[in-house]
């Protein structure tokens, strides 16, 4: 049983004029994200997984309509329809009303605890917040709603008044959590929720995630650089390199049948605990990242590749299905 | 039978700071109302000639400020190495003067920061900051350490490494300044190189790079010896012979790669593991993480440091706190499970 | 994770008991607010109207009123001279009296009749700290003076402050091109001539208290704004701020609960020192004649005369000194301040 979709990006650019003088000349940009297109399905976990300039916080950007807020400058080109209710609505046609309701929707948990909250406000405020922007509900009522999340993101109840500064960085992350869903989202969008915490605390706040999908039948967008979390938490997976997907498919097959090179070399950079007797083969990828700004022609990441031909110069590779559910972006495949 | 290049013994660095919280903790109580935060308290473990050593562990548990230590960088105040020997080639560096143990440094024992971007000097360009560290230690002219320092800058992989030095650190990409700055530590040929998270702020593929640079490195250099602070244990198995497990500020557990992978003996090391999304190259379904969280450093538990998270804890473990014993020849551990 | 045990203190808290734990800062604060309190009943310890007057059996208040002389029978025209008044019943020794405040001198009063000698006196008994060239008391000048002084740096502050914080977090919020054009407005506002300007009103109209005041704040709520605009341009790309936003909250509720607080630090910071700078500038103002018109109680007029011929003396040093004392006390209230909100100490341990 196929659950719907209930998030559907179609082809969705988007790029930042880049500023030389006082007015914008138009000529240079930062393509971050370029003709990006991902089906999310219903109560399910995507991993979308790259390193550094491949504009996946974009992305997440993108979904959760904060690119407006964040960089006014950006140019977004594509559509995202999104379900609720059985009824499919895009973001342009919403009116303020329902921009504001949209918030409901869809909530984002960032990557830096220590950032993510305002030094100033006590945590039991800061989780209030969201809930007093859409209901109008006394004291003891919203008190309450947030002790419930406390005690569901394994928080202890009295911790309602401290300050930021005053918890540990897996605990702010837990607060940011019950923030996100103080309003009952649908989908949570993680971009790099445990990047920045302790390894022993990653594991707490990943099984969190988990635990509160289940309860709460949530569909996940996971985002990170760390392949080896994006496969654990996710059931599929969509491999960026420099605002493009190169590889997407279902997790198990990625992990166990990666056919781009950059996933991998991905997949070979993952730090592995010592094996018996495994023929330890590297893929160590030469030559570093190439800027955002300067994108080699053609397939984008032919500088590093160590299957690339001259042809790969010459044609943008796109994204085709080789085989059941498993998309990829390469022509040497 | 290897020699010991680097022998601490009972090395104990502590922190006083404000006493925010309101409450004054008799306990490590200090005049001008500072408490103590002991950050290493009581380690000891060896480094061996050609050894590639790991230290592993995560905030607070004091990786880096024994690191610190070795090289004396631990400002004073509000820091103090308060005990201990540190033994290298023979002499205690902790009882050296400020001129003598500054001659060690960047010489015969050099180290490689977390943050690359903030490490070298923006205003100058790369080649120069090189050139730099080897005219303050050779007597050599320009051009000759300009000769030598291309020559490093080929050794860590720099691609054209002339058009590199002429450029300015901001031009430079992550891994890219990273190498730049293990040139600079290699530059003097030191004996020991300290590394310190040098991979955490780099991009997965970059740092398997830098992984594979150090491995090159070593097997360049014989003789020298490398520790390599991650909190990344998987990332030390890589490239380490030997790994050292810190928590709270004390040792868990001492053992060479394979024991600590196939064979760990301390229950937060055992924790660690299971917390890893992948072993033994499968993925997890689900993570068994360990409870709880580091302890506040200025309220310590009465006994073992580990015990409020152990899932294997007894009486013993909350009264008083174990020692490290020897349970073979290489492999150490500080817990009461295996004390005979 | 801190001890469980305590009170949660805000980071504005925690902030307070550091710069309480400054000694000095503190004390200062302590000292100089106690003051300043006390300046605004001055007149009931320095000042000519008596606290009170017992007279055929009545009980007057002249602190509180005034009274002609001829309520009391000492004289046909003008204001009762109570301290003559207190004289009189002491010699009549008819159970009426006069108590009159610790120290008997007004600041605006001409003491020529009461005066041995010269205008300019040096101190003596009576006049503690001498009297100025129009005879008046020096003493009781520099202590109303304090409060003018006080009072002008603290309200130019406050409201350049005001105008310079919402003009920085604006600009800071906007960015872009609308920032752009703003700094470069306020860098063009920046170069209007001070004194010369200073001059011209002040030739042209009478200045007062409101009209200094206005005079300063338009040239002085620039500064804060460069620091406020940093502040809030660091803080709106926090992730904080987008949370909130991606919450539902609305742009004016983000700005006023989330960015400005937080925005605040350099504000703080600087207020002391801007505080001292606004009285100097007062202070400098009444020097050269440009500022409070005469007969106001002004250390910087009193300065003016002492230095036209330094054989007065006393109308140089205790000026100069009661300057001093306050504007000391107001830098180490900035020191501690600033040390209270310095991140490197806050932080501990490395």
């Amino acid at each position: 049983m196929k659950s719907e979709n209930i998030i559907e990006i179609k082809n969705l650019s988007v790029s930042f004029p880049l500023r030389k003088g006082i007015f914008f000349s138009g000529d240079r940009e930062v393509k971050a994200v370029e003709d990006f297109s991902l089906n999310i399905r219903r109560g399910e976990t995507i991993g979308l997984v790259g390193e550094s300039g491949c504009g996946k916080s974009t992305v997440v950007k993108a979904v959760s309509n904060l690119i407006k807020f964040s960089a006014p400058e950006a140019k977004i080109k594509g559509q995202i329809n999104y379900f609720r209710d059985g009824c499919a609505f895009q973001l342009p046609e919403l009116k303020e009303r329902e921009l504001k309701e949209f918030r409901k929707y869809i909530q984002v948990v960032f990557q830096d605890p220590y950032s993510s909250l305002n030094p100033r406000m006590t945590i039991g405020r800061a989780i209030e917040e969201p809930i007093s922007n859409f209901e109008k509900i006394n004291k003891e009522e919203k008190r309450e709603r947030v002790n419930n999340l406390l005690e569901k993101t394994g928080l202890r109840k009295d911790l309602y008044g401290r300050y930021p500064h005053e918890l540990s960085g897996g605990q702010r992350q837990r607060v940011v959590i019950a923030r996100a869903l103080s309003v009952n989202p649908e989908v949570l969008v993680a971009d790099e929720p445990v990047s920045a915490l302790d390894v022993s605390i990653q594991a707490q706040i990943i099984n969190l995630l988990q635990d509160l999908q289940k309860e709460m039948n949530l569909t996940i967008l996971f985002v990170s650089h760390d392949l080896a979390v994006v496969e654990h938490i996710s059931s599929e997976i969509a491999v960026m390199y420099l605002g493009k997907i190169v590889e997407m498919g279902r997790s198990e097959e990625i992990f166990n049948k990666p056919e781009h090179p950059y996933t991998q070399a991905l997949l070979s950079a993952i730090p592995r605990p010592f094996i018996e007797g495994q023929a330890k083969e590297r893929i160590v990828l030469t030559g570093e990242i190439p800027s955002p700004v300067d994108k080699p022609s053609g397939c984008v990441f032919r500088t590093r590749c160590f299957l690339a031909g001259s042809e790969c110069a010459e044609i943008v590779p796109e994204l085709r299905e080789t085989t059941a559910g498993k998309y990829a972006a390469c022509i040497k495949l | 039978m290897r020699k010991k290049l680097l022998e601490i013994k009972n090395l104990t660095t502590s922190f006083f700071i404000d006493d925010d919280s309101g409450t004054n903790l008799s306990r490590n109580e200090h005049p001008e109302g500072k408490i103590k935060l002991k950050a290493v308290d009581d380690i000891s473990f060896s480094v061996y000639e050609g050894e590639i050593l790991g230290i592993a562990g995560e905030s607070g548990s004091g990786k880096t400020v024994t690191a610190y230590s070795i090289l004396r960088l631990i400002p004073e105040p509000p820091g103090k190495i308060e005990s201990g020997e540190i033994i290298f080639c023979g002499k205690d560096l902790l009882k050296l003067s400020r001129e003598e143990i500054a001659g060690y440094r960047g010489s015969e024992i050099s180290m490689i920061f977390q943050e690359p971007s903030s490490s070298l000097n923006p205003l100058l360009k790369a080649g120069l900051q090189v050139s730099e560290v080897i005219r303050t230690h050779f007597n050599l002219s320009k051009d000759e350490s300009y000769k030598k320092a291309l020559e490093l800058l080929r050794e860590t992989g720099i691609p054209e490494p002339e058009k590199r030095m002429n450029e300015y650190p901001y031009s430079l990409s992550g891994g890219m300044q990273q190498r730049i700055l293990i040139a600079i530590a290699l530059a003097c040929n030191p004996k020991l190189l300290i590394a310190d998270e040098p991979t955490t702020s780099l991009d997965a593929t970059i740092q398997m790079q830098i992984l594979q640079l150090l491995k090159n490195i070593k097997s360049k250099r014989t003789n020298a010896s490398i520790i390599l602070i991650s909190h990344n244990l998987a990332m030390l198995s890589e490239i380490c012979d030997k790994i050292i497990i810190m928590y709270a500020g004390k040792i868990c557990e001492i053992a060479d790669k394979k024991t600590m992978f196939t064979a760990p003996k301390h229950p937060y090391t055992v924790g660690l593991l299971n917390s890893l999304p992948m072993i033994d190259g499968r993925i997890k379904e689900r993570l068994n993480a360990i409870g709880g969280a580091v302890p506040d450093m200025l309220n310590l538990p009465q006994g073992c440091r580990f015990c409020t998270r152990c899932p294997d804890k007894f009486e013993k473990c909350e009264s008083s706190e174990p020692e490290l014993i020897g349970i073979s020849e290489e492999h150490f551990v500080s817990c009461y499970l295996y004390e005979k | 994770m801190m001890n469980e045990a305590n009170k949660s203190i805000s980071p504005l808290r925690k902030k307070w008991r550091k710069f309480k734990s400054i000694k000095r800062g503190y004390y200062s604060l302590q000292v100089l607010i106690f003051c300043y309190m006390l300046s605004f009943i001055l007149p009931l310890f320095a000042g000519k109207d008596a606290l009170v007057v017992k007279f055929n059996g009545q009980y007057y208040f002249p602190v509180l009123k005034y009274y002609p002389a001829s309520e009391f029978g000492i004289g046909s025209h003008g204001e009762a001279n109570y301290r003559y008044l207190k004289k009189e019943f002491e010699n009549r020794n008819s159970g009426d009296f006069v108590l009159m405040p610790v120290y008997p001198y007004g600041p605006l009063e001409n003491l020529l009749d009461e005066v041995n000698g010269v205008p300019p006196t040096p101190p003596s008994a009576e006049h503690v700290l001498g009297t100025d060239d129009r005879a008046r008391d020096v003493l009781s000048r520099l202590l109303y003076g304090f409060n003018t002084s006080l009072s002008f740096g603290i309200f130019v502050t406050l409201i350049s402050f005001l105008i310079g914080t919402a003009a920085g977090a604006v600009l800071g919020y906007k960015g872009g091109l609308f920032d752009s054009y703003g700094q470069r407005l306020i860098e063009i506002w920046s170069t209007l001539p001070f004194l010369f300007i200073v001059i011209i009103i002040s030739s042209l109209f009478q200045p007062d208290f409101i009209l200094l005041s206005v005079i300063l704040t338009i040239f002085g709520w620039m500064g804060i704004s460069y620091y406020v605009r940093a502040e809030v341009y660091r803080e709106k790309s926090l992730d904080y701020v987008l949370s909130s936003y991606s919450a539902g909250t609305g742009i004016t509720k983000i700005l006023f609960k989330h960015i400005i607080p937080n925005s605040l630090t350099p504000v703080l910071s600087f207020a002391p020192f801007a505080v001292a700078a606004n009285i100097m500038s007062l202070i400098s103002l009444d020097f050269l004649g440009f500022g409070l018109p005469p007969p106001e109680p002004s250390w910087g007029e009193m300065l003016s005369q002492g230095l036209r011929d330094m054989s007065r003396w006393w109308l140089v040093v205790f000026p100069l000194a009661v300057q001093f004392l306050t504007l000391l006390a107001i830098v180490f209230i900035g020191e501690g301040i600033r040390k209270a909100f310095d991140p490197k100490e806050n932080s501990g341990i490395i």
